[in-house]
């Protein structure tokens, strides 16, 4: 596996909770980012038989073409991972997982005669227990008997490929992706003992997006998950002080409008005399615990709830600022000022509009909001970085990873590091 | 008559290089950052990415080899065609050879790429209609790769020597060029 051939054939596979982002080196700065679901056609009916729609599975941009009725979802549509974690025995989640790694590499298949199969760096979440590294080995080894479309493989985790994008070895990364949050300080590798996993993520924020759309009379739209995401990436602001924010934008709605119309159709939002929702939304992902938020979670709001995956507690109400605290305070005295001093935010929940200059004082950039929780609770000498398109930064740290690990470092049970070969 | 809009494409990439020389050992990262900033208009640091005129570096590896040589890595994003052309003459100055790896993302007319490429050598074509073919440019050949699918169009070059990026082989060139045909503009 020579640099020239890793230049070439280096593959990184993002395994999120509810989107796959997957892509060659040659993608440049970007991946290709489906959702991580499969649907299972009912292959019993006169059209799958009469135009010979026989696939088992379908995933990707394709699944909206096949959807049958809605009672049917449930049941035949299935996202494989809850709070980045496959059950073990769940042979219908792992067959998704199979189909949407197969869908990534067949979509990056080179043409060239001197393909051996993709170096594949898989990332998963930092709390993915054993048997999930030995099952996506055991898909990739699978994928290979049909056909030669890897060549070795590595398994990392998310946040530690955050922090290999952004070379920082010592730091602390809050991964926050549509399903939910993982705060992990990293030592030159994950401290397990130390993470804080949090059962809250960007779709929450949606879901408070959509009551406060339904309250303004767009009950049908609010129902549509694209649009919702829309309506709360265009609305939504960071409060710097939520009360004080609101209070204001209360008083002096003008101050806070912004309409918004979806391309493509005739549809406007605007908030008119609400404007103060739009701080609902920001204040959601970073703190939920405000009694303004109870009032919606009787409406039938649903509160992200304390989960427990295995030994782990996911925990649904944790404000960022209390979850740092404590990942941070589980790790060694010495070593904690340090991961104060340097906090990596990354992933799309991240994904923030700047403010305008004209609500300064009121609404806030997402790393000075985290600031501004730690500072609440005594903890003040602090650097918070907001990554590069926080998307995409796990996908990118595979990516280096991929390409500056030897190929003659093999893969350790013990460390979870190295290549594995499917020479 | 309609005349339909130009696409814009994202360019994005690697270029890699050896560190052969006596005191590759004594190179570090920052050396050669401090030779980008010479050459290049750096305007600031975000988050591990240096943001230049034209063009944003997001990474930069130093690789160790078995033979304790060094091999550079430079991933480079949203770049504008002049922008490539002093990045790899600044390489090529200073290190003699390079590698680049370019992709344009960027919903391209695929059936025109491919009809401008299939006279070209190496021409290969497979079932997800990805295809790939080496087109010369004067004397240079570059390994052009097209994934319709995914929307994107890779080109990987060699180049030795400074006097390798001079007209019209320079890498901007190239791409504008293959854009262009595409139905895009950089």
């Amino acid at each position: 596996m020579s640099l020239d051939y890793k230049q070439k054939y280096s593959f990184g596979a993002d395994y999120g909770t509810s989107f796959f982002k997957f892509g060659s080196i040659l993608c440049g700065e970007e991946p290709k980012m489906i959702e991580n679901r499969g649907y299972f056609p009912r292959n019993d009916n006169i059209m799958h038989n009469a135009f010979g729609e026989t696939k088992d599975i379908v995933v990707g941009d394709e699944v909206p073409l096949y959807l049958q009725a809605k009672e049917d979802l449930t049941e035949n549509l299935i996202y494989p991972m809850k709070n980045g974690i496959v059950e073990k025995n769940n042979s219908r989640a792992w067959d998704v997982v199979k189909a949407i790694s197969l869908y990534g590499l067949e979509a990056f298949e080179p043409t060239d005669n001197d393909f051996e199969g993709f170096n594949i760096v898989a990332s998963l979440s930092s709390i993915a227990p054993r048997y999930m590294y030995e099952k996506i080995f055991q898909i990739y080894k699978e994928i290979n008997e049909r056909r030669k479309l890897i060549k070795a493989a590595t398994v990392i985790s998310q946040p530690l490929s955050v922090a290999i994008a952004h070379k920082v070895t010592t730091c602390t990364v809050i991964e926050s992706g549509h399903g939910n949050t993982q705060v992990c300080p990293i030592s030159h590798y994950p401290i397990r003992n130390a993470i804080v996993p949090i059962n809250r993520g960007g779709g929450d924020a949606n879901s408070i997006t959509a009551e406060i759309l339904k309250d303004l009379g767009y009950s049908d739209l609010a129902r549509e998950e694209a649009f919702v995401t829309r309506a709360k990436e265009k609305l939504g602001l960071i409060p710097v002080d939520f009360e004080k924010s609101v209070a204001k934008a209360k008083k002096h709605p003008k101050k806070f409008k912004n309409k918004f119309k979806i391309p493509g159709t005739r549809i406007v939002v605007e908030l008119e005399e609400n404007t103060w929702t739009r701080f609902l939304i920001g204040e959601y992902v970073f703190d939920p615990n405000h009694e303004l938020f109870t009032s919606y979670f009787k409406r039938g709001l649903p509160k992200p709830k304390d989960i427990r995956i295995g030994d782990l507690l996911f925990k649904g109400m944790l404000d960022f600022g209390e979850a740092i605290i404590e990942a941070v305070e589980r790790c060694p005295v010495e070593l904690q000022p340090h991961l104060y001093r340097n906090i990596l935010l990354s992933g799309g929940n991240f994904c923030w509009e700047q403010p305008s200059m004209q609500l300064k004082g009121l609404a806030t950039s997402a790393n000075s909001k985290i600031k501004l929780l730690l500072r609440k609770k005594g903890i003040t000498n602090v650097n918070i970085s907001m990554t590069n398109e926080p998307q995409y930064s796990v996908w990118r740290g595979t990516i280096i990873y991929g390409y500056a690990v030897p190929e003659n470092y093999n893969w350790s049970w013990e460390q979870l590091e190295g290549w594995i070969s499917f020479d | 008559m309609n005349q339909s809009k130009k696409i814009k494409p994202i360019i994005s990439g690697q270029v890699i290089f050896n560190i052969i020389t006596k005191e590759s050992k004594l190179i570090q990262f920052e050396n050669i950052l401090e030779i980008f900033k010479q050459n290049l208009k750096f305007l600031r640091r975000k988050t591990g990415a240096y943001i230049f005129s034209g063009g944003i570096i997001s990474n930069l590896d130093l690789i160790k080899n078995n033979n304790g040589s060094l091999t550079a890595s430079i991933r480079f994003n949203k770049a504008k065609p002049f922008f490539l052309d002093n990045l790899t003459s600044t390489t090529l100055s200073n290190f003699n050879k390079n590698s680049l790896s370019c992709s344009m993302k960027g919903n391209f007319d695929f059936d025109r790429i491919k009809n401008y490429l299939k006279d070209s050598s190496d021409w290969f074509e497979e079932s997800k209609k990805n295809f790939c073919a080496k087109k010369r440019y004067d004397k240079k050949k570059v390994q052009v790769t097209a994934y319709p699918s995914m929307a994107i169009l890779n080109l990987m070059c060699e180049f030795n020597g400074k006097e390798d990026t001079l007209d019209p082989n320079s890498p901007g060139r190239i791409i504008k060029n293959l854009s262009r045909i595409g139905g895009g503009t950089t």
